[in-house]
């Protein structure tokens, strides 16, 4: 399963999907993977910067949504305080 | 009895008044959403959103990581990019230190714009510093090393907040050291 996760004022909030089921053609894991392109698109519009994070690996930025990133976790827009 | 014109007129707009002042009375957390205006949390609300982060953070972090981080009081991560460099993320917020081979050289101020949980931020930090770095040190405000950072009114506003009751959570959180 993959998850994309936003950090907010709540904590995070998750949206999860089964990339193998989408790519077979699955509907209901196809719809997840479109509201999680939609949560990402959003997000960047937002300002929110996007990173694809694997145990044991250091983080990469991501420009574009990959459905087949295991997790992906947004965060807001950063300034310097 | 029928109502006149202006009469039903002076009735739908003293309907109307009446409804705007209720939710300038109320400010119902829906109305406050539909036009991005600041969203306040409980105390409640705030301990559920740190510790949905805290779990994330141990998601996250190797135990060991963890564990030390949890003794230390800082996450140290390596840089990607510059040879002898790592950053100490302080626990749970505060000035980010940068150490050029075992040598402190910088001291860094980076937040996000919307309010977030502490162990949010250090996420923040840890992912901006592997994957966006040279981002990071451009976004930083950056300070030498050793200095303290003066506590500003609008810090003291914000300290003002994190010992109330409710927080204002587009408030964007101070470096405080």
């Amino acid at each position: 399963m993959s998850v994309l996760r936003v950090l907010s004022h709540w904590g995070d909030s998750a949206i999860s999907w089964d990339a193998e089921r989408a790519a077979n053609g699955d509907r209901e894991a196809e719809a997840a993977v479109q509201e999680a392109e939609r949560i990402f698109a959003t997000e960047r519009a937002r300002g929110a910067t996007a990173f694809r994070v694997q145990a044991g690996r250091t983080a990469e930025r991501l420009e574009r949504f990959d459905p087949t990133a295991a997790e992906i976790i947004m965060v807001p827009r950063v300034a310097g305080g | 009895m029928g109502l006149s014109l202006s009469e039903t007129v002076l009735l739908g707009l003293a309907l109307l008044a009446a409804g705007g002042l209720w939710l300038i009375v109320h400010q119902p957390r829906w109305l406050a959403q539909c036009f991005g205006a600041a969203e306040n949390l409980t105390a409640a609300d705030r301990l559920a959103a740190e510790d949905r982060a805290n779990q994330l953070l141990r998601q996250l972090l190797h135990p060991d990581e963890y564990e030390r981080m949890m003794q230390r009081g800082y996450l140290e991560v390596s840089s990607p990019t510059i040879p002898g460099r790592s950053y100490r993320i302080p626990y749970p917020q505060g000035l980010v230190d940068v150490f050029d081979h075992g040598i402190a050289t910088l001291r860094l101020c980076v937040v996000p714009t919307r309010w977030v949980p502490d162990h949010d931020l250090m996420i923040m930090h840890k992912l901006f510093i592997e994957g966006d770095e040279a981002r990071y040190l451009r976004v930083a405000n950056q300070f030498p090393a050793g200095t303290a950072r003066l506590v500003s009114p609008m810090a003291r506003k914000v300290d003002a907040f994190h010992q109330s009751d409710k927080r204002f959570v587009d408030e964007p959180v101070i470096c405080n050291d």
